[in-house]
């Protein structure tokens, strides 16, 4: 090559760039699926009263969240509904339904220091939860609960959605794994935590 | 020894009065005729007399069973100025020696043959039989080199000469190149940015395609393999052409394919570690005159799954794998083909076209080529299609270099050159927040001159490399590095849709190396100071996220600077009858050396940074200053008796400037011992070896704990035993090998292995291996 047409190697090169690096992507978005869940919504219903909503939220996915504390009265039952959402998306997406429907591949722990249930032994508990709903398997699926609350105090709430897809054919969602948190901890239980969040609580 | 010189014919179609030197690799047999050969370099236009004249070589008879390697030189001149004739000329054989001995670097040639005996397996892994060299494992049915310590992204893959461009920064992004598809593996151990450009701190593995055909009619090789562990078979054709019709025009294609199952470790199967991978390539190489053109294609096509045990989410789910003697789940996990999520799909193209013609000023060549690497990742999701990670990588690049003639002044024979490269790339991502997508070009300027003083050679380099970047962000991706402080938004564009934000550097490289034959033949002493520079790679400067392979919470920064490596290797080779050594030890000053390490508070503590998924251990890339220094020894005795060993070993240290401290990944110190049996031929076999092996492999245990997520693993032996031989078939060559690797099945775990958190290294596999030549 001669010297004087080296000058043009960089404005060659750079003719072809294409627009998918730098150009529109139609809403400045990542386009591929990744279910990203962002946002966790726990809302607690007495019997005979109006429900409160507490959560914990990092909208911008980069570990700065918001996180409410969770008050509940004492001597008083619950239910519990449990929410996920992606805020990344604009609106919100609700994740709720697809973790609902495929309930065979998915369970919530909720464990913590004040929490004592199927998953969990602390002892005091402010907290006393129990499995409200199951997936097509008969198997405790978690999105509701029941939750009787004792004596005033303080302590938190870690809840854990496992994701437990089939391995190589055979389901890894199986019985007693609330058991084997119980008494081992969440290191315990195959798959992967969707989510994995703790909330302070207190009792009052 | 040489016995029969040959006669050179000078070449009708050479250009007018050109003078010309070549360099002829051939193959030796016992009996001291030349098996074959082919051409190093020199004009092209006196390549095919080159070849026939090498061919028609006599040595000295030496014995044995295997060919020796040898290079020969021959310098042409026109008939006028001859002087044995008007049109026949003595050939002058300057030095006959291994090129490796030649190169003022510590380097190793796995040749032909030895790249047949290790058909099936990766490029990380064949390269693994040199000292020095290791391998990352990741934790899928995917592997990476290490060199002297350094992992890929501080290596330089370099495929027909042109630089190999992948997604390399990822632990589990294995290389891309086919290694069947070689005539030669080269390996630079040790910093030669000076010669090969920016990214050689560790060393460089050039992967040469075996020269085309020259002669009439059609030949190749066919290959077929088998490994026991994940019952994977291979399969592999290599077809070569050259019509009598057309003289000049050479032809190729070739294939290879493996299917694997999920692999097994001594206790378990590792759940989902199938994979599939095929290669394929064509090239047309048509020579007119003094002038060779050639285009080239290759396609990497791989399908591997990742180990179900790695799906560790969470910090605290890694402190459990590691009190566990077999994975969570294991049970259930089965000898399966099938690959569920998480997996990954890569594929790799390179077009090239290249033209290299030589004359009376020298020799040109100019190479042309183009990649896409395209990787997808495919996570485990509820209801998703499509991929999680989705990278597509296009890179452009130009090379042009002129060497000189070989030129006779003073006492020396000068050789040298001047070269210029260009590069453009860009890449494009799409998926869960991790990195933007970016659009690079560089540049680099080199020149190199060596003196041949009789028993000494001296070599000067010198390379300048310049590299532009501008990363292109979403909104989204762009606050939240704004959020963390790790970019500044004076410092970019910001700009609807994407914010750009660029970045530039410019580095040098230099290289002076001396050889001295000690004793001509015998003993060789050689010294190479060498630099080596390296850019910032994206994932350096803009990573943000959970990192894919790793339970922390990864950051990157894009203030970084280039990473320049100072340092030498002092090598001492012997080559007697009945010992074959070679001696390198070295040590280098890493200057802002890049490393990825956990972010510590003003507590004392590692930060921990809370996301939805949990609380992960912030790591940060950060410019520290580091020391590297080891060895490598290789050994043969008795390499031509009926029973011999060798041994092969390198230990490496790599710490920063005033500490002590291994950095996370540093290999371990290993020995490898083999005891060679070479029994008399019977029948048509030839050149039967049977092998007893030992790799034994020391504790990493330099490594601060708190820099990395667990303990590092013991240290282990494998035990490993082979058999390979020879048939003439017809005056054709099919070769037949066994091999058991980790014979008595022992549970081991690699410190520079991604399984080493989870489970269990791979545990015995005995490969079958059939190779014919035609």
């Amino acid at each position: 090559m001669h010297r004087s047409q080296l000058k043009y190697l960089p404005l060659a090169l750079v003719l072809t760039a294409c627009d998918d690096v730098d150009g529109h992507d139609h809403d400045g978005h990542n386009h591929n699926e990744h279910e990203v869940i962002t946002t966790v919504r726990l809302t607690f219903t007495p019997d005979g009263g109006s429900a409160t909503t507490f959560t914990w939220a990092d909208p911008e996915d980069d570990g700065s969240p918001v996180i409410d504390d969770i008050t509940l009265s004492a001597d008083t039952q619950y239910t519990l509904a449990i929410a996920f959402l992606n805020e990344l998306e604009d609106p919100a997406e609700d994740i709720t339904e697809e973790v609902e429907d495929e309930g065979v591949e998915h369970q919530v722990f909720l464990t913590g220091t004040g929490v004592e249930g199927p998953a969990s032994a602390a002892s005091p508990a402010l907290i006393t939860v129990a499995y409200a709903d199951q997936d097509d398997n008969g198997l405790p699926l978690g999105l509701e609960h029941t939750v009787s609350v004792g004596a005033a105090g303080t302590g938190d709430l870690q809840l854990v959605l496992a994701h437990l897809p089939e391995e190589d054919g055979a389901a890894v969602k199986v019985d007693g794994l609330a058991g084997d948190v119980k008494s081992d901890g969440l290191g315990a239980i195959p798959g992967e935590a969707d989510v994995d969040v703790t909330l302070p609580l207190t009792v009052q | 020894m040489l016995v029969r010189p040959a006669t050179l014919r000078y070449p009708d179609e050479a250009p007018p009065e050109a003078h010309g030197t070549t360099r002829v690799r051939v193959w030796v047999r016992p009996d001291g005729t030349v098996e074959r050969a082919e051409m190093v370099d020199g004009p092209v236009g006196f390549h095919p007399e080159s070849l026939r004249a090498a061919g028609t070589l006599l040595f000295e008879p030496f014995d044995g069973d295997a060919s020796r390697v040898a290079v020969v030189v021959f310098h042409f001149a026109p008939p006028e100025d001859a002087v044995v004739s008007d049109d026949e000329l003595e050939e002058v054989v300057v030095h006959a020696g291994d090129p490796d001995r030649e190169s003022m670097a510590s380097q190793h040639t796995i040749d032909d043959e030895a790249i047949a005996r290790t058909a099936g397996l990766d490029l990380a892994n064949t390269v693994a039989k040199v000292a020095g060299a290791t391998v990352a494992s990741g934790s899928a049915d995917v592997s990476k080199p290490i060199l002297r310590g350094q992992p890929e992204r501080r290596l330089l893959v370099l495929v027909d000469g042109v630089r190999h461009e992948g997604q390399k920064w990822g632990a589990d992004h294995g290389t891309e190149v086919d290694p069947f598809s070689a005539g030669a593996i080269t390996v630079v151990r040790g910093a030669a940015g000076a010669r090969f450009g920016p990214d050689a701190i560790g060393g460089v593995l050039q992967v040469d395609a075996p020269p085309m055909r020259d002669t009439p009619g059609v030949g190749g090789r066919a290959a077929l393999g088998f490994s026991s562990n994940g019952l994977r078979p291979f399969a592999a054709l290599r077809l070569d052409g050259q019509p009598a019709k057309v003289p000049g025009l050479s032809l190729r294609l070739e294939g290879n394919a493996a299917v694997g199952a999920a692999r097994e470790a001594p206790a378990y199967v590792l759940g989902n570690t199938a994979s599939r991978v095929w290669n394929l390539g064509a090239a047309v190489q048509y020579a007119w005159r003094s002038t060779v053109f050639t285009v080239r294609w290759r396609h990497h096509d791989l399908v591997a799954g990742a180990f179900y045990g790695n799906r560790i989410a969470t910090p605290e789910g890694l402190r459990d794998s590691l009190t566990r003697d077999i994975p969570q789940g294991a049970e259930n996990w089965t000898r399966s083909y099938d690959i569920e999520r998480p997996y990954q799909d890569v594929e790799h193209d390179t077009v090239m076209a290249k033209a290299a013609s030589a004359g009376t000023w020298g020799a040109f060549e100019a190479t042309y080529a183009f990649q896409l690497n395209r990787r997808r990742e495919f996570d485990t999701v509820r209801t998703a299609t499509g991929p999680q990670f989705d990278f597509t990588l296009r890179t452009h690049s130009l090379e042009a270099s002129w060497r000189h003639s070989t030129v006779h002044r003073g006492p020396a024979v000068w050789a040298g050159g001047l070269g210029v490269q260009g590069q453009f790339q860009e890449n494009v991502y799409d998926g869960l927040p991790l990195l933007p997508n970016h659009r690079a070009f560089g540049f680099g300027l080199y020149g190199w001159e060596r003196a041949s003083l009789g028993r000494a050679d001296l070599e000067i380099a010198a390379r300048y490399d310049h590299l532009t970047r501008t990363a292109f962000f979403t909104e989204n991706d762009f606050s939240r590095h704004v959020r963390r402080g790790t970019l500044d938004e004076s410092a970019c564009d910001v700009g609807d849709p994407r914010t750009r934000c660029p970045s530039g550097w410019d580095t040098g490289s230099v290289a002076v190396g001396a050889l001295v034959h000690v004793v001509p033949e015998h003993v060789d002493l050689k010294l190479d100071l060498s630099s080596a520079s390296r850019f910032p790679s994206p994932d350096e400067q803009y990573l943000i996220g959970t990192s894919p392979s790793l339970p922390v919470y990864a950051l990157g920064a894009p203030d970084l600077g280039v990473e320049t490596t100072w340092g030498g290797t002092l090598t001492l080779g012997m080559q007697w009858p009945w010992i074959h050594t070679e001696l390198s030890g070295y040590g280098a000053f890493i200057d802002d050396y890049i490393a990825f390490v956990p972010e510590v508070g003003d507590d004392g503590e590692v930060v921990i940074d809370v996301l939805s998924r949990g609380a992960f251990p912030r790591f940060r890339y950060e410019a520290v200053d580091a020391t590297t220094f080891g060895a490598e020894a290789t050994l043969s005795v008795a390499p031509d008796w009926w029973m011999g060993l060798e041994a092969r070993g390198a230990l490496v240290r790599i710490q920063p400037v005033g500490s002590m401290d291994q950095i996370v990944g540093t290999p371990s110190d290993r020995m490898h011992l083999e005891l060679i049996g070479r029994p008399p031929d019977v029948g048509p076999s030839r050149g039967l070896e049977i092998g007893v092996s030992a790799e034994l492999v020391r504790r990493q245990d330099g490594v601060d704990p708190r820099q990395d997520l667990a303990p590092t693993p013991e240290g282990y032996v494998l035990v490993g035993a082979r058999a390979d031989a020879s048939f003439d078939l017809r005056g054709r060559t099919m070769r037949a090998g066994i091999e058991v690797h980790n014979l008595l099945n022992t549970a081991y775990r690699d410190v520079t292995s991604l399984l080493r958190y989870t489970a269990d290294s791979p545990g015995r596999d005995v490969r079958l291996r059939l190779s014919f030549d035609f």
